[in-house]
C-alpha cells in the first residue's frame, strides 16, 4: 500500500511531470538521458568482461581516438552549422596542414647555414636569399603591424618589447642548448616569435578585445618559452611555432578561397558541393608538384611516405593507469582537449562566437542587426579548416591512417561526415560526443576483431540514423 | 552569368586536377636513335613500387650509358615508360592496373616489369598481355599465377618464403627459448597460404617445440589506424606465454606494427621476427625513431652479404644515385631490365614474341641470385626435398629455380635471408646460420629503453578526478552567475 502511494506521488510528483514532458517532447533530452545510461553500462560491461588493465587500456585508446574523431568533426560540424556549408574540402586542407607543416619542419632542420656552405651560389640565389630573410622580414612587419593594429597603445608596446626581448633569449637558448648555430638560430628564434605575433594578430581579426589578445600573447610567449627549456634534440618551441605557423597558414588560404570562390555559390547547396570536392582534388594534385626541401637541395615531391617527426620519441612509451601508451599519442590528446574546450569557449563567450550563432540562427535578422555576415562566414571557415589542419599536425606525427600521402585527407572527411551525421549536423557538442562514442566502439571491436574496427562503429551510425533519423542532438529540418 | 563563369573556370581546373592527380607518367629518355620501349607497371605511391621504379632506372641508365642493347649488330637504348597502378589506398588496385597496361601496351612497349601484389591485379592485366602477347617480368609477388606471359624475377614463392621463415623461427628456437609464436599478418589475399603453412609446419618441424598462435592477432587491415593496432597488441602484452611475433605484411601497415610494438614496450619481451617490407627500407631505423629496434626482416642482400658477384657494384651504384638501400623490388626489376636485354640480344629480335620465347632458355646471373625459369615445380623447387612444406599447389607456369632446402647458404639460385636491427641504427644478417663468416647471432630482447613512468605514477585516476571535479565546479558557477 504504502509502495503504491508512494508510486502515486512520485508520478504525480511535478519533477517527474517535467521530466516526462521533456523526454517526449525534448529530443536532446532523450539523447542525453539515453546517453548517461549508456555510457556507463558500456564501462561496466567493458570492465566485467576484461581484465583490468585490458579494460583501461581500451577505454583510454578509445578516449584518445576519439577526441581526434570529434577535433576533425567539430570543424566540420562548426562549417556545417553556422555557415550551412557541407564542405567537402575539409580532407584537402587536412592534406595542406600535414604538408605546410612537414615542409617548414624541413625547411628549419635543413637550415640556413647548410645552404650558405652547401652552394653559396644557391644562396645568392633571389629563392634561397628569401627563405633565409623571409622570418626577419615577418617579424619586423609584425612588430609595426602590432603597434597599429591595438588601440591602446601600452599593449602595443609591451608586445613589442617582449618579443624582442623573447627573440634575443631564444636565439641564445637555440644557440647553446640545441647547438643550432649562426644565421640560423637567428632564423628560428625569428620563427618562433613570428608564430606568436601572427597568432595575436589573428585573435584580433576574429574580434577578441585587445585586454584579451594580450592576455592570450603573453600566457603563450610564457608557455613557448618554458618548452624551450626541456631538454630534447629538437625545440619543442620551435615545434608549436611551425603548429601555429601551419594552422594559421590553412586558415588563411581557407579564407581567400571562400572569400573569392565560394561567395557567389553560396546559396546553392548543390554547387557548394561539387566546389568543394573539387578543391579538395586540386590541393591533393597541387603538393606533388610543389618542391620540398631534402638534404639541403630542393626536390620536387614523390609520392613518397614522409615521417613527420615532432620533439617526442616515437618509440617512447608512457605508464597511465597501469596501461603502457605512446607518450607522443598522450601528448598529441591533450593538444587537442585544449583546442575543443578553447573553440568551444570561443564560441560561447566571445562576441564572434556569438555572432557566428546569431548567424546560424537567423542570417537576416543578423545582418539586420549589424553582424558582417560575410566576416562571420570567412571566420567559421577559418576555424573550422584551421581545426582540420590542427588534426593533421597532431595525427600525422604517429598514425598510420592517414598514412603520409596525397589521397590522405579522404578518411577524415569519411570519419568527419560519419561523426557530424551521429552528433545531430550543426550540433557542436554533439559532434564532440558522437567522436567520443566512435573513439569507443572502435577501441572495444579492435580489441576483439580488428578487422572490423572500421566497419562497425559506421554500423553503430547506421543504427542510430534508424531510430533518431536527425543524428543524436539533430533538429529536424521539418520542425522549424 | 558570373557565376556561370566561376563555374566553367572550376569544372576546367578540376578537369585538371584530376588527371594530375594521378602519378605523373616516368619516361627515361634515350641518346641513341634505335630504341626499344618497356614498360613498367607498380603501385608507384608505396615503396615497392617506389623501389620497383627506381631498381629499373638505374639498371635502364646503366645499359644506355654503356653499349645498350645489341639488336642485329645495332646498339639500341631501352626507354622506360613507368606507369602507377596505386589506388587511393596506395595500393594496387585492378581497374587502374588494367587501364594502366592497356596504355603501356598501345603506347608500343614490347615487354613489361613490375608487379607488387600482381596477383590481387592479375585480373586487369592477364587480358591484355594475352591480347598484346607481351611477356611480364613480376617483381614483388609470391602468390601462385597462371599465365604464361608472367614470368616470376623475385621475390620466391610463397612455399619458398614459408621454408624460410620456418628455418628462421628453427634457428631462433636454439638459441632463445620460443615456445608461442603469434602470427601479425596483414589482410590480403596472398598471406592465407603462408598463415596456414606456418600453424601447419612450425609445430611439426619443431617437434611440438612450437606452438602457433594465429587467434590472438586477427589478420590487420592495410588501412588500420594505430590506434587499432595499439589495441590488439595489448592483447599480446596481456599474454605473457608470447615469444615472438611472426609478421607478414608488405603494405605500410606494417611500419605502424613496429611502432606500436615498440612504444607499447612489448619489445621488452617479445621478439618480432618475419616479412616486413616496410623494416627493408634502409631509413625505416631513422623514421621510426629506432623503433625498429631488434626487428628481424626478410632481406636479399643484408648489408656485408653478396649473393653474386655483381650485387656489392649494384648497392653501390644505387647508394649513390637514391641515398638508401635497395629493398626487393629493386633486386628484381633491375634483373628484370637485364634479363630483357638478355633475352632480347639472344633472341636477336626486339618483339614480345621473340622475348617470350627466349625467356624460357634465360640462365643469367643476376644481383640477387642467379635466375633460371621452370614450369616444373618438381625441379630446383620446394617438392624435391622438402615435401611438407609445399603449401601452395605451385601452378605458376614460369616461377623461379630455387634451392631446396631451407639452411643453404652460397647456393647460386635465390636464397631469403634474415637480418636485424641493431641498437646503432645498421643492420646485420642472422640468417642462414650456414654462411657462419658473415652471420651473427640474433640480439635477444629486451630491445630500447623502458617505458616512462608517466607524469604522476599512481595517482593519474586521482588527478582525472580532481580536475573533473574542478570543470564542474567552474560550469555549475558560470551557470548560476547567468
Amino acid at each position: 500500500m504504502i509502495l503504491i502511494k508512494t508510486l502515486n506521488n512520485f508520478i504525480n510528483s511535478n519533477k517527474y511531470q517535467t521530466f516526462k514532458k521533456r523526454f517526449l517532447e525534448e529530443s536532446d533530452f532523450q539523447s542525453i538521458v539515453f546517453l548517461s545510461i549508456a555510457f556507463p553500462i558500456f564501462f561496466i560491461y567493458v570492465f566485467m568482461s576484461y581484465e583490468v588493465a585490458s579494460a583501461t587500456n581500451i577505454l583510454l585508446t578509445g578516449f584518445m581516438q576519439g577526441v581526434f574523431y570529434a577535433l576533425i568533426a567539430l570543424g566540420f560540424s562548426i562549417i556545417f552549422g553556422i555557415a550551412r556549408m557541407f564542405k567537402l574540402s575539409i580532407g584537402g586542407y587536412f592534406i595542406m596542414g600535414a604538408y605546410t607543416a612537414f615542409w617548414l619542419r624541413q625547411m628549419t632542420v635543413m637550415d640556413a647555414d647548410g645552404i650558405l656552405e652547401t652552394s653559396v651560389t644557391d644562396f645568392n640565389s633571389f629563392k634561397n636569399m628569401f627563405l633565409i630573410l623571409a622570418p626577419l622580414i615577418l617579424f619586423i612587419a609584425g612588430l609595426i603591424i602590432i603597434f597599429f593594429k591595438f588601440e591602446e597603445r601600452k599593449y602595443s608596446l609591451i608586445i613589442i618589447l617582449v618579443n624582442i626581448l623573447l627573440f634575443v633569449v631564444h636565439r641564445q637558448l637555440m644557440a647553446s642548448f640545441y647547438d643550432v648555430e649562426g644565421v640560423n638560430s637567428t632564423v628560428n628564434a625569428a620563427i618562433i616569435q613570428v608564430s606568436m605575433i601572427y597568432f595575436t594578430l589573428a585573435l584580433l581579426y576574429i574580434e577578441l578585445s585587445p585586454k584579451q589578445a594580450f592576455t592570450a600573447h603573453i600566457i603563450l610567449n610564457i608557455f613557448v618559452f618554458l618548452t624551450n627549456s626541456l631538454s630534447a634534440d629538437y625545440s619543442p618551441a620551435l615545434y608549436f611555432a611551425l603548429f601555429f605557423i601551419s594552422v594559421m597558414f590553412v586558415a588563411f588560404i581557407s579564407i581567400l578561397i571562400d572569400r573569392y570562390l565560394l561567395d557567389k555559390i553560396r546559396s546553392n547547396v548543390t554547387n557548394v558541393i561539387i566546389v568543394t570536392f573539387g578543391i579538395a582534388l586540386i590541393i591533393q594534385s597541387v603538393i606533388p608538384l610543389l618542391k620540398f626541401p631534402d638534404n639541403g637541395g630542393f626536390t620536387l615531391f614523390g609520392v613518397i611516405s614522409h615521417p613527420f617527426k615532432g620533439v617526442v620519441s616515437k618509440t617512447d612509451g608512457m605508464e597511465l593507469f597501469g596501461t603502457t601508451q605512446q607518450s607522443l599519442r598522450v601528448i598529441a590528446t591533450v593538444i587537442a582537449i585544449i583546442l575543443i574546450v578553447l573553440v568551444i569557449s570561443f564560441l560561447k563567450y566571445t562576441r564572434m562566437g556569438r555572432a557566428m550563432q546569431a548567424v546560424a540562427q537567423d542570417e537576416d535578422a543578423a545582418w539586420l542587426v549589424g553582424i558582417n555576415v560575410r566576416k562571420v562566414y570567412l571566420v567559421t571557415t577559418g576555424l573550422g579548416m584551421g581545426l582540420a589542419a590542427a588534426a593533421a599536425i597532431l595525427t600525422t606525427s604517429y598514425e598510420n591512417k592517414p598514412e603520409w600521402g596525397i589521397h590522405m585527407g579522404w578518411v577524415p572527411l569519411v570519419m568527419a561526415i560519419a561523426v557530424v551525421t551521429l552528433g545531430g549536423l550543426g550540433s557542436i557538442m554533439g559532434s564532440v560526443i558522437a567522436g567520443l562514442i566512435i573513439g569507443f566502439v572502435e577501441a572495444f571491436v579492435a580489441h576483439n576483431d580488428i578487422e572490423l574496427s572500421s566497419v562497425v562503429p559506421l554500423i553503430v551510425i547506421l543504427l542510430v540514423m534508424l531510430v533518431r533519423p536527425d543524428g543524436l542532438f539533430g533538429k529536424s529540418e521539418e520542425g522549424e | 552569368m558570373k557565376i556561370k563563369y566561376i563555374k566553367i573556370t572550376f569544372m576546367v581546373a578540376l578537369a585538371a586536377s584530376m588527371m594530375f592527380s594521378a602519378t605523373p607518367v616516368v619516361f627515361v629518355n634515350a641518346a641513341r636513335t634505335d630504341t626499344i620501349k618497356i614498360g613498367a607497371l607498380g603501385p608507384l605511391s608505396i615503396t615497392p613500387g617506389e623501389d620497383m621504379k627506381k631498381g629499373a632506372e638505374l639498371a635502364v641508365e646503366q645499359i644506355n650509358a654503356g653499349a645498350g642493347v645489341d639488336v642485329d649488330g645495332t646498339a639500341h637504348d631501352f626507354v622506360l615508360q613507368v606507369e602507377s597502378n596505386s589506388g587511393t589506398d596506395g595500393l594496387p588496385d585492378i581497374t587502374i592496373a588494367g587501364t594502366k597496361l592497356e596504355k603501356l601496351a598501345t603506347d608500343g612497349n614490347i615487354a613489361m616489369l613490375g608487379g607488387f601484389r600482381t596477383e590481387v591485379v592479375m585480373g586487369g592485366i592477364m587480358p591484355n598481355l594475352a591480347t598484346y602477347g607481351t611477356p611480364f617480368l613480376g617483381v614483388g609477388s609470391t602468390a601462385p599465377i597462371f599465365t604464361p606471359y608472367f614470368w616470376r624475377v623475385g621475390p620466391v614463392n610463397g612455399s619458398r618464403l614459408l621454408m624460410a621463415n620456418v628455418g628462421l623461427y628453427l634457428d631462433l628456437l636454439a638459441d632463445h627459448d620460443i615456445k608461442v609464436v603469434a602470427l601479425a599478418y596483414e589482410d590480403a589475399a596472398w598471406t592465407a597460404g603462408l598463415v596456414g603453412g606456418y600453424g601447419k609446419y612450425l609445430p611439426l618441424l619443431s617437434g611440438g617445440a612450437i606452438e602457433v598462435n594465429a587467434e590472438i592477432i586477427a589478420p590487420i587491415p592495410q588501412d588500420a589506424t594505430a590506434s587499432s593496432i595499439s589495441t590488439i597488441l595489448d592483447k599480446v602484452d596481456q599474454n605473457d606465454s608470447i615469444d615472438a611475433i611472426l609478421t607478414i605484411f608488405s603494405a605500410p601497415v606494417g611500419k605502424a606494427v613496429t611502432e606500436q610494438w615498440a612504444a607499447k614496450g612489448l619489445n621488452d619481451k617479445v621478439m618480432l621476427a618475419g616479412i616486413n617490407v616496410e623494416s627493408q627500407k634502409s631509413t625505416v631505423f631513422e623514421d621510426t625513431d629506432g623503433a625498429s629496434f631488434g626487428e628481424i626482416g626478410l632481406e636479399n642482400a643484408p648489408p656485408g652479404v653478396y649473393p653474386t658477384t655483381k650485387t656489392k657494384a649494384f648497392i653501390e651504384a644505387y647508394e649513390l644515385k637514391f641515398n638508401e638501400r635497395p629493398t626487393y623490388t629493386s633486386y628484381g626489376s633491375y634483373d628484370s631490365v637485364y634479363i630483357l636485354k638478355d633475352a632480347i640480344e639472344r633472341a636477336d629480335n626486339a618483339t614480345s614474341a621473340g622475348i617470350q620465347d627466349a625467356l624460357l632458355t634465360t640462365d643469367y646471373i643476376g644481383v640477387s641470385a642467379r635466375m633460371k625459369f621452370t614450369n616444373e615445380p618438381v625441379e630446383g623447387q620446394v617438392k624435391s626435398l622438402s615435401a611438407p612444406l609445399n603449401a601452395y599447389a605451385n601452378f605458376t607456369v614460369h616461377d623461379l629455380f630455387t634451392t631446396s632446402s631451407y639452411n643453404v647458404a652460397g647456393f647460386p639460385y635465390p636464397q631469403p635471408y634474415f637480418a636485424q636491427w641493431q641498437e646503432d641504427g645498421t643492420k646485420v644478417a642472422i640468417w642462414p646460420s650456414a654462411s657462419a663468416d658473415l652471420i651473427k647471432a640474433p640480439v635477444l630482447p629486451p630491445y630500447g629503453e623502458e617505458s616512462d613512468e608517466g607524469l604522476f605514477p599512481g595517482y593519474e585516476l586521482f588527478i582525472a578526478i580532481f580536475a573533473s571535479t574542478l570543470m564542474a565546479i567552474v560550469v555549475m558557477n558560470k551557470r548560476r552567475k547567468k
